[in-house]
């Protein structure tokens, strides 16, 4: 339950580390437009953008599997995508032909390796790559008209200008989610709350009280992971499987999870609230801060050659 | 039958230390009234939740009424949760339906679809925890804390478990709500020979009602036997966090006094005013 990717700051005191949170933000905010002005296909600026992500992974010294593990719950989507990109886009040149004919032997195999790989699936290391391997072997499996009738006849064309704008996309989405893990996993959620918040400021006095909904949000988020499981746990000793049932018994099971579900948040916001005023939290106030958030050469430099590269690929849009 | 725990391990997160280690535990189906102790963070409400399936062990068997439960089996857990019924500490975590009754019956309907009698065990289970009632068909969050633990203990009782285990359940509730909830419970255990199980940290509660003590300790059993022995031993108490029962310091100061003398530390009221009765025909 806990593989979601934020809120999992790693720690390595390293430079990016250290950088004020407000740099970090605003970089990769910069980022990420940045991301999306690129002009089409164009692969220099995307290599660019990628060195830039490489060299900053590399300063953080959090270990590469931490960034794989943010990338692995969009695997299918960017698949999906790079598919439709290579099926549908018919620019540039034929690439190959591909004549599938299908019958029901054929067919009926690859859904029963289909089948028998999706029911194996957590038992097999490295499965998304097996998953290529075997996605692959069958259209290419397909063209071979195994015994019987041909039911259907059809051709695929794939075009350069399919896989090429796939593959753009691929790295601009996959580029994308690792600059926002590096945010994430290089800042502590408080940190990061401190520099919104600071970033905010200047649109106005509501601005410090939805960083503060916004961190108080963050902070609940695994205490809500512990309440719900406790709540399976009474409700599962009282006979409830959500394995089971038909649908009317599903739905009733559900209600008997969320009803205390709210009950338990409720109070929880009415207990915190009344700790936080008895505090002497008045929304809105200004309130000193426990860490001054400082920015140094580090900040001035890292933030530099961010703006520099956006103003390359702006000034090349331009002209 | 009951619960047998065999070489049993277990551990919440796989990276971190084992919360229990090599649990072995016999527990009868009947006529047990046993208290399981030992410091915050012992691992006894973990401990409890393995008795009815909420937990896996990582090592080892756990067998509830000749069902065996193994590392990773997640079939056949319903009848194992019907044999053992298991309350937990806060009641708010188990309430939802609109009525007091129909929360009551939303166990033994889970439990058994064909069953046209719920609302009659329901009621009975109700009655067994004396709630009023007028209550019946109030909504359950409108409810006193401790009426609330009523509706959540009857919420187990209405599906007839064979073992009831609470986990602490006379927290937060006013003295007389603890005497009365547990001379229920003894009540309960006499009348159906049902054994219970219950997580204290309360001495008094261990030195009156206990027939068998568990002492739980960093995750493992260091005691396991009759609430006698396990006073007498003050190194015992001492190493694991433990203390005396109110009614036996009185009697240890009174002891140390020279007012009275005694060979068995008297543990309840009774055994105390025996003691001091006893003294007086002595003179
Ligand atoms: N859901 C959970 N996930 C991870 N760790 C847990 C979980 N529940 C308990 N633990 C850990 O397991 C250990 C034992 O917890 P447990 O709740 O069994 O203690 P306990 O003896 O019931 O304590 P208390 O007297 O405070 O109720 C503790 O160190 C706790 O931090
Ligand atoms: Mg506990």
């Amino acid at each position: 339950m806990n593989n979601l990717a934020f809120g999992q700051y790693y720690h390595t005191n390293s430079v990016i580390h250290r950088m004020d949170p407000r740099t970090k933000i605003l970089s990769s905010l910069l980022f990420m437009i940045g991301l999306f002005i690129i002009p089409k296909n164009n692969f220099l600026f995307m290599g660019i953008f990628a060195l830039f992500m490489v060299i900053t992974i590399l300063l953080t010294k959090v270990p590469l599997k931490k960034f794989l593990k943010s990338i692995k719950f969009v695997t299918y989507l960017l698949l999906f995508s790079f598919v439709f990109q290579v099926l549908f886009n018919s620019e540039g040149e034929l690439l190959l032909t591909i004549n599938h004919n299908l019958t029901l032997v054929n067919v009926g195999i690859c859904l029963v390796v289909l089948i028998c790989l999706f029911l194996l699936r957590k038992k097999i290391p490295l499965f998304f790559i097996l998953f290529l391997v075997v996605l692959v072997l069958g259209v290419k499996f397909l063209e071979y008209p195994v015994y019987g009738n041909v039911l259907l006849n059809y051709d695929i064309k794939v075009y350069t200008g399919g896989v090429i704008t796939g593959a753009f996309v691929i790295s601009r989405v996959l580029i994308l989610i690792i600059s926002s893990a590096v945010l994430t996993l290089t800042t502590k959620p408080t940190d990061l709350n401190n520099g919104l918040e600071a970033l905010l400021k200047p649109f106005g006095k509501k601005t410090s009280i939805l960083a503060m909904m916004i961190s108080i949000a963050l902070r609940f988020i695994p205490t809500l992971f512990l309440e719900t499981e406790k709540i399976l746990k009474a409700q599962a000793s009282r006979g409830v499987d959500f394995n089971e049932g038909k649908l009317k018994d599903k739905i009733g099971q559900i209600v008997s999870l969320l009803v205390p579900m709210f009950i338990i948040s409720f109070k929880r916001a009415a207990d915190l609230a009344d700790a936080m005023e008895a505090r002497g939290y008045v929304p809105g106030e200004k309130r000193t801060k426990l860490v001054k958030m400082n920015f140094t050469l580090k900040d001035v430099i890292y933030l530099l050659s961010i703006i520099l590269i956006i103003t390359i690929v702006i000034i090349y849009r331009v002209i | 039958m009951g619960i047998n725990f065999y070489d049993v391990d277990f551990t919440y997160d796989v990276k971190a230390s084992k919360t229990l280690k090599n649990i072995n535990l016999k527990i009868n189906k009947e006529n047990e009234f046993i208290t399981i102790l030992g410091h915050t963070g012992s691992g006894k409400s973990t401990l409890v939740q393995l008795m009815n399936a909420l937990n896996l062990p990582n090592k080892g068997v756990v067998e509830v009424a000749g069902i065996k439960i193994l590392p990773n089996n997640k079939e056949m857990l319903k009848p194992v949760r019907r044999h053992v019924g298991l309350v937990f500490q806060f009641p708010e975590y188990q309430l939802f339906e609109e009525t007091v009754l129909k929360d009551v019956m939303f166990g033994p309907k889970n439990f058994d679809k064909n069953n046209a009698d719920v609302e009659l065990s329901a009621k009975q289970a109700l009655k067994m925890v004396s709630l009023d009632e007028s209550l019946y068909e109030r909504s359950p969050f409108n409810l006193s804390g401790g009426q609330m633990r009523r509706v959540a203990i009857a919420g187990i009782l209405a599906s007839n478990p064979d073992i009831l285990v609470l986990d602490e359940p006379t927290v937060g509730l006013d003295p007389k709500g603890k005497t009365d909830l547990m001379e229920m419970l003894v009540e309960i255990q006499k009348e159906t020979n049902k054994s219970v199980i219950i997580i204290t940290h309360d001495m008094n509660v261990v030195a009156k009602y206990s027939k068998r003590c568990i002492v739980l300790d960093d995750g493992k059993i260091v005691y396991d036997g009759g609430k006698r022995e396990m006073f007498e031993n003050s190194e015992l108490l001492k190493n694991h966090n433990l203390d005396l029962p109110d009614i036996s310091k009185v009697a240890n100061s009174l002891k140390n006094k020279g007012l009275i003398t005694f060979e068995a530390l008297p543990l309840t009221k009774d055994e105390l005013f025996n003691v001091i009765t006893r003294g007086d025909e002595n003179e």
